[in-house]
This record gives C-alpha cells, sequence and structure tokens, in this order.
C-alpha cells in the first residue's frame, strides 16, 4: 500500500512534469504561431483584408521563422496596416411617394456592416418616377450632387446621385426628397464605402445616361485613374409595377436595390466592380427590369478612389539584446518597409534615446534602404563613438507625413584596443654587403613585393597602433657596435620597396650599443588592419672600423618588447636569409712606379697608364674587411689570397719567406709584389699574364670582393743588348749586312708575339725582327732625323697584352758613316765623310775644331789635320798624309763610328772591259766572234776608266792574222803595232772604239787602255778579245771578194717546175735565182718580187740547186743566179732561159641537173638521167650526184644510189626542216655499168640506148623522214685526148 | 774460314759494339745524371792586370771589357759553374771598400763608375774591380784597384766625369745578373764581365754587363 503510494506520488510527479513539458513544448514550439495565425487568417478573411504579400509570405513559410510572440504582434501589425484598400461597408434603402423620407445609416447590411463611420464614403443614389421634370436629391447637409437626370416618357425618370465623406460624427440617416406626388413613388438606395480618399473620393468625373422607352438602366462607360478603384453602377427606372428582381451588371457585386409602386412604380439600383486597373471600365445594362415603351430610365456611374495609405515602417533590430559590437563592425538593422502606392526608402539614425529623432545619420546602405519585411542593411559603424544607440529610420511617400520607427531596443558599439602583430616577410635579405660601404639596405632595392623584399612587419588590428620606437638585434657573426652603424628603418605599406616615393624614413638614426641592438625611435601610425614594412639601412663601417670579409649580418626583433606602440605588441621577427659581408678593394698604389696608381677611369687606358705593376713593383692595396692578418705563409689560401686575373689567374703567392709576394697584410691595407722567385710567380711565369680590367682581386675569409679593380701586368724592358763592343744604350740606324743597328730588348709581358706590338725609337717605329714575350729584336729606324741623338725605346705590348707600354731610357743613336766622297782620292785631296748622328754632343754643339774626342781618322791611325766643316751628316776635310788604303772612322764627343773603306788613287787605268768587234762605227752591226767583214775598215770597242779623275783616255788595239803571235806586251807604249783611237777624258767609265782596215785575212785582236794624266802616259794590261788561244782562235775575217759563179743549169725543164743548178766552187756561199717571164730583173728583190728565198745559209755550200715550181706549160721562164758568201759579198750572174713542157690531155669538168629530182619524196624515187661530153675520147675520172633537199621529220637516213654502184645510207636528224646537200660518189665512174656517157650501149637499166628512160638513174630512198628535194646534179671530172 | 779470319771478325764486331755502346752511353740522362755527379765547378785561376787608365772619358764605363773568362749565366750542371778564385766582393762590396780611400782624397768624391777587372761570379762577385771617383773641387778623377777585399792600388786621373750621386739601396751586381739570367734568351749565355757606369743621356745610374748575347746594360732601380 505504501508502496503503492509512493508510486502514484512518483507517478503523479512524472505525469505532472510530463505534462509541462508538453504545454512547454506547444508554448515554444510553432504550434500556438500556427493557430494565433490561423485565428488572425480567419479575422482578415471576415474583414475582407486584401493583403497579398500576407498569404505569399504565408505560402514561403515566414511563420516558420517567427521566433517569438513578438512577432505575432508584428504579424498583426502588418496585417493592419495593409488592411487600407477600399472598404464595402454595406448597404442601406427606403422608398416613398410624395414626400422626402430617410434611409438609415445605422444598420448598413451587404459588406462589413454596421454603422456609417466618419470617414467613410457614403454614395446616395435617389429619384423617383413623375410627369415632369422634378427635382430628385438629398435633403441631408453636406451632400454632394454629381448628377441630376431626367427622361421625359410617359412615366419619366429623376435621378440624382449624391456623396459625402462622413464628418467626425458621421450622419445617423439620409433625407431623400420624394417625388411630390402620392402616386409617384421614390426611392433611395445608399451605399457607404470605407478607406476612401478623403480630398477625391471620386476618381474621375461620374458618367451619366438616360433613356426612355425603357425602364432598363444602363450605366456609362467611365475610365477610372487610381489603382484600387472601385465602379459604381447606379440606375432608376420607371416602371407599371415593382420590379422586385433587379439583377445588377454581370460582374457587378455589392447589389442593392429598392422598388416602390405607388401607382407608377420606381426602382432603383447601385452595384459595384474593383477597377481591373487598367483601361474603360463599361458596365453592362442591369437585367431583370419589367419594361415597356412607357417608361424611362437614368443611369450614373462613378469611380471611388481608395484612400492613399504612409509607408510602414518598422525597426526590429536592434532589440538590445546580442546588440554588441566593437566600433567598426558591420550591423545589420533589421527592419520592414512597405507602401502600397510609392516606392519608398528608409534612412536609419542612431540616437542615444528613444525619442525625439534628434541622432546622428547613418551613412551608407542604411542611409537609403529599400522596401522589405525583415529587410536589413549594413551598418559600418567605423567612426561611431562607443556607446549604445537605438535606431531610428524615417521614411515618406511624398504624400502622407514623415513615417519614423525606433528599434526595440539599443545597439552597443563598444571600443578596442588595436593589436600589433611582429613578424617578417618571406623575402631573404641580399647575400652579400661590402664592407666599407654605407647607407646598405638588408633588402634588395629592386624587390616590388613582399615575397622578394626582405623586412619586418608591423600588422596593427583593433584600431590604430601607433609605434613610437623599434629595436633592431643584430645578431650575426659582425661585430655590430663597432663595425656597423647609422642604422636606418624605412617603411611603406605594401611591402614593395621599387615603387618609388612610397617609402618613409621612421624617426632618425641609431647606433648599434654592446648587447648589439640599435633603437630607433619615431612616430609611425598604423592603421587598423594595416601592416607596416620596415626597411633596416645601415653602414658597413664604424668610423675607421670595418666588418672583416666572411662576417655574417643578422637582423631581428628579437621580442614583442622591443617595439613600443600604444597597441598590444606580440610576435617577434627575423629577416630571412643570410646576408655575408665581403671585403672590398677601393684603390691601390704602387709603390715602385706612381704613375701605375689604380686609375678607375681612364681614358682607354693604354700607354702605361690605367693602374698595375710592372716588373719586380711593389703595390699596396687598401680596402675595407680584408680581415686580421693571416700570418707570413698563410697569405695565398682558398680563404685568404690575392690575385691577379687575367689571360690565367696568378695567385701572389706567399713562400713563408721574406721574398714573399704578400709582404703584409690587415683589415684595410695588403701589400703585394708582382714578381718574385717564387716558383709560379717568377718573372717569367707571372709574364703569361697580363692582367687587365677588373683583374686585381681579393679573398678574405672566404669571400671574395664584389668588384675586382683594374689591374694590368705592364710590360717592361728591363734591359737592352747590343752589339758587343758598343757602350750601353747605344746602337747605330740599321744598315743591312751589319749588326750594330739590331738590338735586343730583354725583359717581361712583351706579349707572345708581336700582333699590335710595336717598338718606338726616338719616336720612330722600328722593324721587328723577333719578338716573344721577354725579348723582342728591333731595328734601329733609319727614319730618326739625323740631328736626333738620344731618346726613349718604347715598346708597347703585342699578343695576349693589353696595348701597355714601356719606355726605356735612354738610347743614344751613335755615328754611322755611310759613305765618303771620294772612296777613293789621293793625298791632300779633299774627302767629305758622310753620316749620320755625326755630332754627338748635340746639334748645336757640332765640333768647330779636330780634338782628342772630336776626330776623322783614316788607316794606321792617321788623323786628319784639316778641318773644313763639321755637320750632323757630313764632316769635310782632306786626306792626311800617310794615309794608306783602309777603313776610316770619325769620333763625336768620345763615340766612335763605324768604319768605312778609303782607297788611296793611282792614275793607271782600269783593264779595258766590255771588248766588241763592228762593222759600222755606230758599233751597231757586230762581227760576231770568227765572223767576217766584206768592208773595211771595222771597229773593235772596249771600256775604258782610269782611276784618277782627269787625263785622256786612250783606246788601243793590237791584231794579227792567225798565226802571228801579239808584239805588245806590258805596259810598254808599242808604237809599233799598237793602233790607237781617239781620246776621251777620264776618268770614265767611257766607251772608246779603234777603226782598223786589214787586208783579207783572218785575224785575233788584244786592247789595252792608255791613260794620259798629266803628259805622263800609264797605261792598263793588255786584254785579248778572246780569252782562250789568243792567237789561234779568229776573231774576225776580212773578205772583200764575192764568190765566182759557174755551171749554171735549167735542167730539163717539166710542164710546171725546173731546177736551177750552179756551182762556187772556190768559196761558200748562199743559193738564191731570181725569175719570171719577162727576163727583166732589178737586184732589189723587193721591187718585183721575183727572187726564191735565200738558201743555204748556214751551212754555206759550193754546189746550188734551187727548184721553181708552179709554172705555166709551155712557156718562157728567164732566171739569173745569185750567192752571197760569208762576208756578204754577192755575186749576181748573167740571165739564163727555160722552156716548161706543154700539157696533151687536159681535163674538163660538167655539171648537169637531173631531171624531175624535186619535190617531196617519202619512199624509193628512181630518177633518169644522161650525160653527154663533146669529146669523143672523154676518160671520166670521177663523178659524183649531189643532191640537195629539205629533210624534215626526226632522225632516219637517206639513201642514195646510182646505176650499179653501190648505194650509200646518209644519217639525217631533223626534228625542224633542214637543209641538207648529199654528195654521193660514183665509183669506178669510166664503166658504162656505173656511169654511161653519151648514153651508149651498154645502158644501164637494160633498155636501147635512145630509148626512154634514159640509161642513167639514181634512186633516193628515204626511211622514217621525209624529203622534198629541191635538185640533183651529176657532176662529172674527165679528161680527153685534144 | 781461317781461325786468323775469325779472329779478326769477332774483334771487330765487339770493338763496333764498345763503340755503339758508348755513344749510347754518353748520349743518355743516366750519364748526364752520373757526370753531374762527379762534376765539379770549375776554379778559375787569373792573371790580373792592374789597368793602365790614362784618363776617363765621357764614354770610358759604358763598354764593358769582352776579355775576361765568360761564366755561363745559367748553369745547368755543376761542372757549368764557376768559382772564381779570390772574386770576394760584390761590385758594391768594391765601392764601398773604396769610398773612404775616395773621401780622404777629397770630401766631394763622388763615384764615375766601377769596372770587374777580372772574371764575375754569378753573385756579383770578381776578384779585382776598378772603381773611380770624381772630384769636382779638384777636377781630378781618383781610381782605387781592388784586388780580393784589398785595395791595392790608388791614383789621381784626368777626368772628363766628376761623379753623380747614387740612388738609394741601388741594388748590386748580383740583382743584376739575376734580372737577365732566368730569361729565356740568356738561357746559354756567357757574362764576362760587369761595369756600374751613370748614363748621362737617361741621367741615371746602370749596369752593362759583357754578355755572349752582346752589351747588356740596364738602368739600376
Amino acid at each position: 500500500m505504501k508502496n503503492n503510494f509512493i508510486f502514484k506520488k512518483e507517478r503523479k510527479f512524472f505525469c505532472n512534469s510530463t505534462i509541462l513539458l508538453v504545454v512547454l513544448s506547444i508554448s515554444f514550439s510553432n504550434i500556438p504561431f500556427y493557430t494565433l495565425t490561423k485565428l488572425l487568417d480567419s479575422y482578415i478573411a471576415t474583414n475582407n483584408i486584401v493583403d497579398r504579400a500576407w498569404h505569399l509570405s504565408q505560402n514561403e513559410n515566414v511563420v516558420d521563422k517567427f521566433t517569438s510572440y513578438r512577432h505575432v504582434v508584428e504579424k498583426a501589425r502588418i496585417h493592419e496596416a495593409h488592411a487600407a484598400a477600399l472598404q464595402y461597408v454595406g448597404a442601406a434603402e427606403a422608398s416613398g411617394n410624395s414626400a422626402a423620407y430617410n434611409v438609415s445609416l445605422a444598420s448598413l447590411t451587404g459588406g462589413t456592416g454596421g454603422a456609417a463611420q466618419a470617414g467613410d464614403l457614403v454614395v446616395v443614389a435617389t429619384g423617383f418616377v413623375s410627369t415632369t421634370n422634378g427635382n430628385p436629391g438629398v435633403g441631408t447637409a453636406g451632400y454632394t450632387e454629381v448628377a441630376d437626370l431626367y427622361q421625359n416618357d410617359t412615366r419619366d425618370a429623376n435621378l440624382s446621385v449624391n456623396w459625402k465623406i462622413m464628418p467626425a460624427t458621421p450622419d445617423t440617416l439620409v433625407n431623400c426628397l420624394g417625388s411630390g406626388s402620392a402616386t409617384n413613388g421614390a426611392v433611395c438606395e445608399v451605399h457607404v464605402w470605407r478607406n476612401v480618399d478623403q480630398t477625391t473620393p471620386l476618381d474621375v468625373i461620374p458618367t451619366t445616361a438616360q433613356l426612355n422607352n425603357s425602364s432598363i438602366p444602363n450605366s456609362p462607360i467611365i475610365t477610372p485613374v487610381t489603382s484600387g478603384a472601385v465602379v459604381v453602377s447606379l440606375g432608376l427606372g420607371t416602371g407599371a409595377a415593382a420590379d422586385a428582381a433587379v439583377t445588377a451588371p454581370t460582374g457587378y457585386g455589392n447589389q442593392a436595390d429598392i422598388s416602390v409602386d405607388p401607382g407608377n412604380a420606381a426602382t432603383v439600383g447601385i452595384a459595384s466592380k474593383l477597377w481591373s486597373g487598367a483601361g474603360a471600365e463599361d458596365p453592362a445594362a442591369w437585367t431583370g427590369w419589367t419594361t415597356t415603351t412607357s417608361d424611362s430610365w437614368g443611369a450614373v456611374t462613378v469611380a471611388i478612389r481608395p484612400r492613399n495609405d504612409p509607408p510602414t515602417l518598422t525597426i526590429s533590430q536592434p532589440d538590445g539584446t546580442g546588440d554588441t559590437v566593437n566600433v567598426g563592425d558591420l550591423y545589420n538593422i533589421t527592419y520592414d518597409l512597405s507602401d502600397n502606392e510609392e516606392a519608398v526608402t528608409v534612412a536609419m539614425y542612431y540616437d542615444t534615446d528613444a525619442a525625439g529623432e534628434n541622432g546622428t545619420a547613418i551613412t551608407g546602405a542604411c542611409a537609403s534602404a529599400a522596401e522589405g519585411t525583415g529587410a536589413t542593411c549594413s551598418w559600418n559603424t567605423t567612426g561611431v563613438t562607443p556607446g549604445s544607440y537605438y535606431v531610428y529610420g524615417l521614411t515618406s511617400d511624398g504624400v502622407n507625413p514623415q513615417v519614423s520607427d525606433y528599434s526595440p531596443g539599443m545597439i552597443t558599439i563598444q571600443s578596442v584596443t588595436p593589436t600589433l602583430t611582429i613578424n617578417q616577410t618571406a623575402g631573404s635579405k641580399v647575400p652579400n654587403r661590402n664592407s666599407g660601404d654605407v647607407n646598405q639596405y638588408t633588402h634588395d632595392t629592386a624587390c616590388t613585393s613582399a615575397a622578394t623584399c626582405s623586412a619586418f612587419t608591423l600588422t596593427a588590428a583593433n584600431g590604430t597602433a601607433n609605434v613610437t620606437s623599434i629595436k633592431i638585434t643584430e645578431s650575426g657573426s659582425v661585430v655590430a657596435d663597432t663595425e656597423l652603424s647609422d642604422v636606418n628603418l624605412y617603411y611603406d605599406t605594401d611591402g614593395n620597396w621599387a615603387d618609388a616615393g612610397a617609402e618613409t624614413l621612421f624617426g632618425t638614426a641609431a647606433t648599434f650599443a654592446g648587447d648589439q641592438t640599435a633603437t630607433v625611435s619615431g612616430t609611425l601610425p598604423i592603421s587598423d588592419g594595416t601592416t607596416a614594412y620596415i626597411y633596416v639601412r645601415y653602414d658597413l663601417a664604424n668610423g675607421a672600423v670595418y666588418p672583416v670579409g666572411g662576417d655574417t649580418v643578422n637582423f631581428q626583433i628579437a621580442a614583442a618588447t622591443d617595439v613600443v606602440s600604444d597597441a598590444d605588441e606580440t610576435g617577434s621577427g627575423t629577416l630571412a636569409g643570410t646576408q655575408t659581408v665581403k671585403p672590398q678593394i677601393i684603390d691601390y698604389t704602387n709603390s715602385t712606379e706612381a704613375g701605375l696608381n689604380y686609375a678607375g677611369a681612364c681614358t682607354d687606358c693604354g700607354a702605361r697608364i690605367g693602374g698595375g705593376a710592372g716588373f719586380r713593383q711593389t703595390v699596396v692595396v687598401s680596402g675595407y674587411g680584408f680581415g686580421s692578418d693571416p700570418g707570413l705563409g698563410s697569405r695565398d689560401t682558398a680563404t685568404n689570397k690575392v690575385e691577379v686575373v687575367g689571360a690565367g689567374t696568378t695567385v701572389l703567392a706567399d713562400d713563408g719567406s721574406a721574398n714573399t709576394n704578400v709582404s703584409a697584410w690587415s683589415n684595410t691595407s695588403i701589400t703585394i709584389r708582382t714578381d718574385s722567385s717564387i716558383t709560379g710567380n717568377t718573372d717569367t711565369d707571372f709574364g703569361a699574364n697580363f692582367g687587365g680590367a677588373g683583374a686585381l682581386k681579393v679573398t678574405a675569409g672566404g669571400q671574395t670582393v664584389p668588384t675586382n679593380l683594374n689591374f694590368y701586368i705592364f710590360p717592361q724592358i728591363t734591359s737592352v743588348t747590343q752589339p758587343a763592343g758598343l757602350p750601353a744604350d747605344s746602337a747605330r740606324e740599321y744598315d743591312a749586312g751589319d749588326t750594330d743597328g739590331v738590338i735586343t730588348l730583354n725583359g717581361t709581358r712583351f706579349g707572345s708575339s708581336q700582333g699590335t706590338g710595336s717598338v718606338t725609337m726616338l719616336g720612330q717605329a722600328s722593324s721587328v725582327n723577333s719578338w716573344s714575350n721577354t725579348a723582342i729584336e728591333v731595328q734601329v729606324p733609319t727614319s730618326i732625323a739625323d740631328n736626333s741623338y738620344t731618346g726613349s725605346v718604347v715598346m708597347t705590348q703585342g699578343v695576349g697584352g693589353n696595348d701597355k707600354t714601356h719606355s726605356y731610357n735612354t738610347l743614344r743613336i751613335l755615328p754611322r758613316i755611310t759613305s765618303l766622297v771620294p772612296a777613293t782620292g789621293s793625298i791632300s785631296d779633299p774627302i767629305t765623310v758622310n753620316g749620320n748622328h755625326l755630332c754627338q754632343a748635340g746639334v748645336a754643339s757640332c765640333p768647330v775644331a779636330f780634338d782628342a774626342s772630336n776626330k776623322v781618322t783614316f788607316t794606321a791611325g792617321v788623323d786628319a789635320t784639316v778641318f773644313t766643316s763639321w755637320s750632323n751628316t757630313a764632316i769635310v776635310t782632306a786626306i792626311p798624309a800617310g794615309t794608306v788604303t783602309g777603313n776610316v772612322t770619325m769620333t763625336s764627343s768620345g763615340y766612335v763610328s763605324d768604319t768605312a773603306v778609303f782607297t788611296i788613287a793611282s792614275a793607271v787605268p782600269s783593264d779595258p772591259t766590255d771588248l766588241g768587234q763592228y762593222r759600222n762605227s755606230g758599233l751597231t752591226q757586230v762581227i760576231p766572234t770568227g765572223g767576217a767583214a766584206s768592208t773595211t775598215p771595222i771597229y773593235l770597242k772596249m771600256t775604258m776608266q782610269a782611276g784618277l779623275s782627269g787625263g785622256t783616255l786612250y783606246p788601243q788595239v793590237e791584231y794579227k792574222s792567225i798565226g802571228t803571235p801579239f808584239v805588245c806586251t806590258g805596259t810598254l807604249p808599242c808604237a809599233s803595232d799598237a793602233v790607237e783611237g781617239t781620246g776621251i777624258a777620264g776618268p770614265g767609265p767611257e766607251v772608246g772604239s779603234v777603226p782598223i782596215s786589214p787586208t783579207n785575212d783572218i785575224y785575233h785582236w788584244q786592247a789595252r787602255v792608255k791613260h794620259n794624266k798629266n803628259s805622263t802616259d800609264y797605261y792598263s794590261a793588255w786584254v785579248s778579245f778572246v780569252g782562250a788561244e789568243p792567237e789561234t782562235g779568229t776573231d774576225f775575217q776580212i773578205d772583200t771578194v764575192a764568190p765566182t759563179v759557174s755551171f749554171v743549169s735549167s735542167g730539163a725543164p717539166g710542164t710546171n717546175s725546173a731546177t736551177i743548178t750552179w756551182s762556187t766552187a772556190l768559196e761558200l756561199s748562199t743559193s738564191q735565182v731570181q725569175w719570171n717571164t719577162t727576163g727583166s730583173f732589178v737586184n732589189n728583190c723587193a721591187t718585183n718580187n721575183d727572187c726564191t728565198t735565200i738558201a743555204d745559209t748556214s751551212p754555206m755550200v759550193n754546189v746550188h740547186s734551187v727548184a721553181l715550181s708552179n709554172l705555166s706549160s709551155g712557156t718562157t721562164y728567164y732566171y739569173r743566179v745569185r750567192s752571197k758568201d760569208a762576208a756578204g759579198n754577192e755575186t749576181i750572174d748573167t740571165t739564163y732561159s727555160f722552156v716548161t713542157q706543154t700539157v696533151s690531155t687536159p681535163a674538163k669538168t660538167t655539171k648537169a641537173y637531173i631531171g624531175g629530182a624535186t619535190g617531196v619524196i617519202s619512199g624509193e624515187t628512181t630518177y633518169y638521167f644522161k650525160v653527154n661530153v663533146p669529146e669523143t675520147t672523154p676518160n671520166v675520172q670521177n663523178a659524183y650526184v649531189e643532191v640537195i633537199g629539205l629533210v624534215s621529220g626526226g632522225t632516219g637516213t637517206m639513201t642514195i644510189a646510182a646505176n650499179g654502184v653501190a648505194s650509200r645510207a646518209y644519217d639525217v636528224n631533223a626534228t625542224n626542216p633542214t637543209l641538207y646537200r648529199f654528195i654521193y660518189p660514183i665509183t669506178t665512174p669510166n664503166s658504162e655499168s656505173n656511169l654511161n656517157i653519151n648514153d651508149v650501149d651498154p645502158c644501164s637499166n637494160s633498155v636501147a640506148p635512145g630509148t626512154p628512160p634514159q640509161c642513167n638513174k639514181v634512186i633516193l630512198t628515204p626511211s622514217t623522214v621525209s624529203v622534198n628535194v629541191l635538185s640533183a646534179k651529176i657532176i662529172t671530172n674527165y679528161s680527153y685526148t685534144p | 774460314m781461317e781461325e786468323k779470319h775469325k779472329i779478326v771478325l769477332i774483334a771487330s764486331a765487339v770493338l763496333v759494339a764498345i763503340l755503339v755502346g758508348g755513344y749510347l752511353w754518353r748520349t743518355s740522362p743516366t750519364f748526364k745524371r752520373t757526370v753531374t755527379f762527379y762534376e765539379k765547378p770549375k776554379v778559375i785561376q787569373e792573371t790580373l792586370t792592374i789597368p793602365d787608365t790614362k784618363a776617363i772619358g765621357t764614354v770610358f764605363g759604358r763598354t764593358p771589357s769582352t776579355e775576361h773568362y765568360a761564366v755561363p749565366l745559367a748553369p745547368v750542371t755543376e761542372g757549368d759553374k764557376v768559382i772564381v778564385e779570390n772574386a770576394i766582393l760584390t761590385l758594391k762590396g768594391s765601392f764601398e771598400t773604396a769610398l773612404p780611400k775616395a773621401e780622404v782624397w777629397a770630401k766631394d768624391a763622388k763615384l764615375v763608375l766601377v769596372t770587374s777587372q777580372g772574371a764575375v761570379t754569378l753573385e756579383g762577385k770578381s776578384s779585382m774591380w776598378q772603381v773611380v771617383f770624381g772630384s769636382l773641387s779638384k777636377k781630378k778623377g781618383y781610381e782605387v784597384i781592388i784586388q780580393g777585399d784589398s785595395i791595392i792600388s790608388q791614383k789621381e786621373l784626368p777626368t772628363e766625369e766628376y761623379g753623380y750621386g747614387l740612388p738609394v739601396d741601388w741594388y748590386d751586381a748580383d740583382e743584376a745578373i739575376r734580372s737577365i739570367q732566368f730569361l729565356p734568351q740568356f738561357a746559354d749565355a756567357t757574362v764576362s764581365s760587369i761595369n756600374f757606369f751613370y748614363n748621362r743621356d737617361g741621367k741615371r745610374w746602370g749596369y752593362v754587363l759583357s754578355t755572349s748575347r752582346g752589351t747588356t746594360s740596364m738602368p739600376v732601380r
């Protein structure tokens, strides 16, 4: 029992709880809203509320979105707002006759019902039937009559239509006027409408119509103008009896009518229809009316204008719940806005209270928000002073007064504390910066975005952050506080450094402290949502202290507290990448040759400028970041070294000795030497490297300098070698065959070969004999001015070099003797020593007298004593006594010239040369050795010359017959045998000749020259004309006798030839015959051209024979023989004659055309012909058939055959018509079978002679081709006996 | 074949083999190494003569003597090297030895020239040096002859030169020799004398060496 009690209690609790849960569930579910909505809908439907919007929303399940009862209220308000369309309240009517009567407005029926209210439109249609034009109308005050119709008939219709807006105290009745006759019925019908435009209740002027003979009213057409207007048809008709069942026009409702019949009946009706909204409305006629022709009717159509509603506005959010935002947030204001007639917008404001509409306008979308239900507009609260605000809206349709609404609750806009986030970009630092450089950025100044620009980032949120200082920490290996300085921070907001002008300097420059930090103070406001990019610029120097090559630089914002601002800072930043310090060369000086100091921008950098080093020169390289001294012996490692980069790369060696090529090293200076005896760096080893632009390179701390400096390895003439015996640094102008003018330049870096290299001496270009990198052999130019004595040797590098030069000082040009004039002379004769550079003391200091240092010395040490003159190019003196033939030198200022040979002269002439023998004095007709002369004198010639000038040269000859020895020998006069020619003034060379007239014989001869000088004869030696066997060999022959001719004969002449023979038995001679048919001769063969060619000229003959040919037969010819001996003596014999033999068998040639042989043939064609000759004994020697034809048709043959002769085929090739001439020989023509003469028997064609066809025939057979035969001939050659 | 002929034939073959082998041995690197190993530098003993200088002209020092022993500039083997007995002083050393004497002779004594009077070693030493000074005040020259490291002769001379100032730290004769001995063109050359002279044309001091390639002069740096 107890248990039951307990369970009962628990069951009750459970049941109650369940009920409670059900109630709560129902309460907070959609069920109440559906239920309530249902009730509202029912109400709306009952009250004829036109609300499409609502139904549409319902269809879209708007109800499901309701979350509170408040929304239900809103829904109700919405429906009320939307119930502003014309509302039919109801109708009332009454009837009478004579007197006025009332229609009550207290209980209207047919519409919403009830009494007429203030603002309702009361339309009254009243009238009566009569027999006269009465005065229907409304007796109640305030009505406006819009129509008063009268239609005459038996029963006259009188209709009056009136309207009135009910005042604040609405009428309770309408007083309608009577007909004035108790038998004439009067009727009055009232329509009451609500929501009618209070100012212009009738939309347009009513229209009227009336007609007799009918009682059925038909309202006229009307065209309303306002949407929502209602067209009302009002009509009155008469009748004999009352009509109780009239019907309104089709489509019209709200019908109300009344009929009365006190004798004459009257019926009135009113019905309405909602205008379609467009076009005219023409109500049809009423129906159900009993009509006769005694009746009449009147009708009116009116249009009622609906009331214009003000817009409706409800601000639903903010409602104070969950409506808290931060300044700058976006907030959606929720509202409902509608207007039945106009498109309207609402302007939102925020206000500290919910009254007065005196707030601040909201800009943006909420300044002009569109209509909508549950619509929102976004409010950007930026700039709004933090606080709590109501929101209200103002809207107006331009017709009604402005409408406003406040939000049900407040929005709270609160301020926020900005944050500042510290970070870095993804861009990496520039890998290297150069020690000593200032104003260096950590980033690449060409970067264009945060992805490539290395920078810290400061990003503000929740408002503007104002940064006042930033502390940068350097965490690389560089010692920032002593080696870096001048930290500047720049910022921009796009992370793009390269866009010009956007970056701003933050604060002022700072320096690093001992903790390796630098704090930059300034002002940097960073607005909400903005990122400031912070760039670092700094100097890689701090006074005279510079970071070391290989050190790293790494900047950080190590902690959030390192950025000071009014915001909450978070994060830190470390710039990406590694930035390493590079050493840098800025200059160098050449301690050995200051002219070779570094020159960064020399014009052409040619000659001996441009910076660098020559032979074994010391250079001090200055710069930054070389680091501390690696130590002697370690200054040429991969980490720390100095290089010269050129055609090759030379690392300046540090062998650890005092002779090292890198003798000093500090952070800012390195001392190097270009050459030494260190292997790889010796003069010649190094000489292959010529350096050049950007050749000097330093590596320190494993980092190479960013820019090598120009460093040229200059050539150097370290020494000059000249021929032994010459003083140092001297040479003579070059003279082929002599070595004094060739010197060798020894040195380094001349270039591997000459190429464009050159050498000049004293400004003149020198010819190069050979060229290597260490030696140039050159000739001293001969173009050096004779008055130039000392100057420089300048060489310009050849192949491999950089056109660099070196000048060697100073070369002296020694005197050179070029000639002695005369080179031969006698003691005391004047002599000129010609040469160059003869005044070694200088052009203005040529000696004026001989002395120990300035003299001319002849062989055997004999110095000239006669001083005449001395110039740069000539010394005039006299040959001193004691001079012998030998070398001459001159000395100028102690410098000795080369030598020239001088010969002491003699009067004895030279032996004669160029001996010759001639037939004429002009010495043009040579007598060859052993030759003969037919006349005397002959002339013996020689060339004469004496060693001394003056005197006369005489040619002398001695000639003797062969076998007779010469008599003259030695230098004796030999007056008996020597024949002397005409003398010629000496000293020669001169050509002399001696005429001699020896008798006929064979001779040899010799010659010599006699020089008569100062009345003394000096003789040369005798010279034989022919050196070998002078006394047995024939030099010339004298022969003045012509050959004797005998035994002249013409022999037995032939018919056209003859042979002439004769003899010159005593003397060899030539052979020639002069002949003609007249017998008249002249000696000159050329006159009549009647001589044979001279024959037997070599060898000559004693027996002569000359053949004559081409003679005429039976003709007498005259001739004479001519023979000429070796000396030219000619015998022309007497004239003889002979007669040629007569010819006995003459020959003839006949030609005759073959008749009919013309025209085109394409196959075998035969032509017959006859050959006649007049002679009786013809002997045919040969015969031919000649065919001329035009061949065409391409390639083929033409075959010809004649009589018994074998045929012959001729190849022809005639693509185009071609003229051919065929010659067909008739073999063995003297036989009748081959050629029949005179058509005699036997006939070759086997017919009787004289009977056609004729005895000869020729057959032409073309093959393939066709032939147009133009002609055919038979040609016959024959002889005969006359 | 007779026994006598066989002996002759065998002897001839052996002789030919010896000759061919000897030639190959003589021309082989092994021979050269062996010879080099046993080679010793040549020791030169000179007959030195004090020069009979009458006067000093302007060109006097510019022409080096070619009469002394020719020492190879770039000896290849030990046998190529030359040792000159009593070559103790370098050219500069001889000057420094003679200078005090000259300054005693004339306070304004300045060097005119130095010439080697014997063979010159590659170290720039010679057994005899002629050092000539000049004095503008005396209008005279002063010749000092040094043999070994001792002065053996001093005398005044007529002169056209009165001496010139010397460059600071002028390099010695050994450096002058080294500056050419590594050049290819002097690889097989010899040097027989060296002079130190003043080039009035170039207004500088210079060395001039008599080499087998000719007279080679160089400025003193």
